[in-house]
């Protein structure tokens, strides 16, 4: 059984502009210490999908419309909020992007990392103190008996950062939400908490849900990937068949417009003409049909859902053989479709 | 006249630390500590480092908007900076990272762009608006865009505007600090492209400040490598990312994601951060993190500042690279 089955999971903001359906039916699963990501640019939902999660959206102005996110058997979206602390910081771990605005600048890090210990653990302040200097011993963190007594102004980004996984991981959570966890980081200190967060989820069986708009880190860390565009899942795959052939037209476009070090110098980057559409304004039919080389007629009136890239009757029938790909489009499903006849 | 249009020599920038302590002196900060280089007429250098490294400090010193502490910046020959007469600074333009920032959110595109004109006393007003279309069109942004307001546009079309506001002036100089760092991923590569044609449109030497090492190699023909500072390496592009050989240059690269689930980048290139520019290690400043300081007899490293010295094409400043 999945540690976390979300099942279509809709969130909607109210605005100024009308309704922004930030998150529109999204399902995914997530085994008890596998790593998977939710890829996506700023708009896609990748974050609300998570905050909606544990409740952390303020609500107004969200509203979570439908969806069910069962945690070890437990309806996290059905939970009271006195059951959903018993869950939030203690068997669901966070580390956000920004480490410098995510901890108290006038509280020291053992009273930071101590604090989830005490209200979940009742344990003394002796032992909580002793498991707050073990936890930043563990994330790396140099001389962590004197660390402990330490404020937040006197590390560096880097070292903040593995503060704020240590005291993510301070009650052992099963499952750690990472949003971003090194977009504030350089590249020499982003590998460095990478290779921790790697080494943590081998040493304890941690879950991971990255959350990233950086195709290069899901390809280094995760397994499984799920790329959003506009608030839906457009496809997923496992990471090693989501980089060698993408199903789906936004993630091909993705893919090619990233330079890496080994791009040919020769052609122009390709480009995803125009830009994401305007949240407020709903959309008919496929929300990336607008910048899409690929679009059919079809994709203006129906959205297309997101299916095994088989063809659409067969779909079902040999979903077993193609393990979980799936993909939202339907020019991807008539190529498939035309493949196998 | 010489073919250089650009003379960075020895520059310094130290600002004093804000507030400082109540009791004793006010410390220093380092930000920039001696660096030099050239320019010429259409050629493009990238300024790669991470956070601290001063190179948005050197971009903004030879945007001529930051005096430096010591060395000189030379346009033509001529000194330039802050104080320079206008007719002079207007060859130098400068596109920022954030165009949610940079641009006024009360006035429309037309007027944002004509402005700079105008400072410069250049044309007539008729001929202005002229320019400011053609401007706007090299960009990639049809004439009804005048009329537009910077809430209307996306970030990408407002990056656009702020580059076409910089070529209005027709520069030969444009300093670009992290122009793609604030934009999603499938736009990068629009400003990206748009910024690769105009510079051999209109022959424009590029100073481009990154620290996406993979955007500065689709961009630049020469880069320089800073590290708390100073440049520990210059080099072409080819030689840079093919053989680099500081030792920092190295460890850059290195972890670097690949993109690649199959070859995942090899792990942890380099360990700690970068020191405080307030407190600079002796000698060379990388050798506290250098996986190969150990290699140089007589702790050589973390006494004596390494030249930088010509190797091949490129300039490396490296106690274990020396002819």
């Amino acid at each position: 059984m999945s540690l976390l089955e979300v099942r279509n999971l809709r969130v909607r903001f109210e605005t100024a502009r009308g309704w922004v359906q930030a998150v529109d039916s999204v399902s995914f699963d997530l085994d008890a210490g596998e790593s998977l990501a939710l890829v996506g640019e700023s708009g896609s939902g990748k974050s609300v999908t998570a905050m909606a999660l544990v409740s952390l959206l303020p609500r107004p102005p969200a509203v979570i419309e439908t969806g069910e996110a069962r945690f070890d058997g437990r309806n996290l979206l059905a939970l009271g909020e006195r059951e959903l602390r018993r869950v939030r910081g203690r068997e669901i771990g966070f580390v956000f992007q920004d480490p410098s605005t995510s901890l108290h600048p006038l509280m020291t890090l053992g009273e930071q990392l101590t604090e989830a210990l005490r209200v979940h653990e009742k344990v003394s302040q002796r032992v909580a103190r002793a498991r707050a200097i073990e936890a930043l011993a563990e994330v790396g963190i140099a001389e962590p008996d004197a660390r402990v007594d330490s404020y937040p102004h006197e590390l560096s980004g880097g070292m903040r950062q593995r503060a704020l996984i240590a005291m993510a991981l301070m009650c052992r959570p099963k499952l750690l939400i990472a949003d971003e966890p090194t977009t504030a980081l350089d590249v020499t200190v982003q590998a460095q908490i990478l290779e921790l967060l790697r080494e943590l989820q081998r040493r304890h069986g941690l879950a991971i849900l990255l959350i990233t708009h950086d195709l290069g880190l899901v390809a280094d860390f995760a397994r499984r990937v799920h790329v959003m565009y506009a608030g839906s899942i457009v496809e997923s795959a496992s990471a090693s068949e989501l980089f060698a052939r993408p199903a789906h037209p936004y993630t091909l476009g993705l893919l090619r417009s990233v330079p890496t070090l080994a791009t040919s110098l020769e052609h122009p980057l390709s480009t995803i003409p125009g830009s994401a559409p305007d949240p407020t304004k709903s959309v008919h039919g496929c929300p990336f049909r607008p910048r899409c080389g690929f679009a059919l007629a079809s994709c203006e009136s129906s959205r297309p859902p997101l299916l095994p890239p088989l063809g659409l009757q067969r779909a079902a029938a040999l979903l077993s053989a193609q393990g979980s790909r799936r993909s939202a489009c339907f020019e991807s499903a008539r190529v498939a479709a035309e493949a196998r006849t | 006249m010489s073919s250089i249009l650009l003379d960075v020599a020895g520059v310094r920038v130290h600002f004093p630390e804000r507030g400082g302590s109540w009791f004793g002196p006010r410390r220093t900060i380092r930000a920039v500590d001696g660096v030099s280089f050239q320019l010429e007429r259409g050629e493009s250098l990238g300024l790669v480092g991470e956070s601290g490294s001063g190179k948005s400090t050197t971009a903004r010193v030879v945007a001529g908007l930051q005096t430096p502490t010591a060395g000189a910046v030379r346009l033509h020959g001529q000194l330039f900076g802050p104080r320079a007469p206008r007719s002079v600074r207007r060859h130098v333009q400068m596109v920022f990272q954030d165009p949610y920032a940079s641009l006024d959110p009360r006035r429309p595109i037309g007027w944002t762009v004509e402005e700079l004109l105008a400072v410069h006393g250049l044309l007539k007003p008729r001929q202005r608006r002229l320019r400011v279309l053609a401007a706007l069109d090299a960009c990639g942004l049809e004439a009804l865009y005048v009329h537009r307001y910077p809430h209307e546009l996306s970030g990408g079309q407002r990056q656009r505007v702020a580059i076409a506001r910089a070529l209005v002036a027709e520069p030969e100089l444009l300093v670009c600090d992290e122009p793609t760092s604030a934009l999603d991923v499938s736009v990068r590569a629009q400003i990206v492209n748009l910024l690769c044609e105009l510079r051999e449109r209109f022959e424009l030497a590029l100073l481009f400040v990154s620290h996406d090492l993979a955007v500065v190699r689709r961009v630049c023909e020469q880069v320089a490598v800073m590290y708390l500072g100073h440049v520990v390496e210059l080099a072409p592009r080819s030689q840079l990312f093919d053989a680099p050989r500081h030792p920092y240059t190295r460890a850059l690269l290195a972890a670097i994601p690949r993109g690649d689930p199959e070859h995942p980048a090899p792990h942890v290139a380099l360990l700690g951060e970068p020191p405080s520019p307030m407190h600079p290690p002796s000698g060379c400043v990388f050798h506290p993190r250098c996986p190969r300081a150990g290699d140089v007899a007589g702790e050589r490293c973390a006494r004596e500042f390494p030249k930088s010295v010509e190797r091949g094409d490129a300039l490396v400043a490296c106690h274990l690279d020396q002819p």
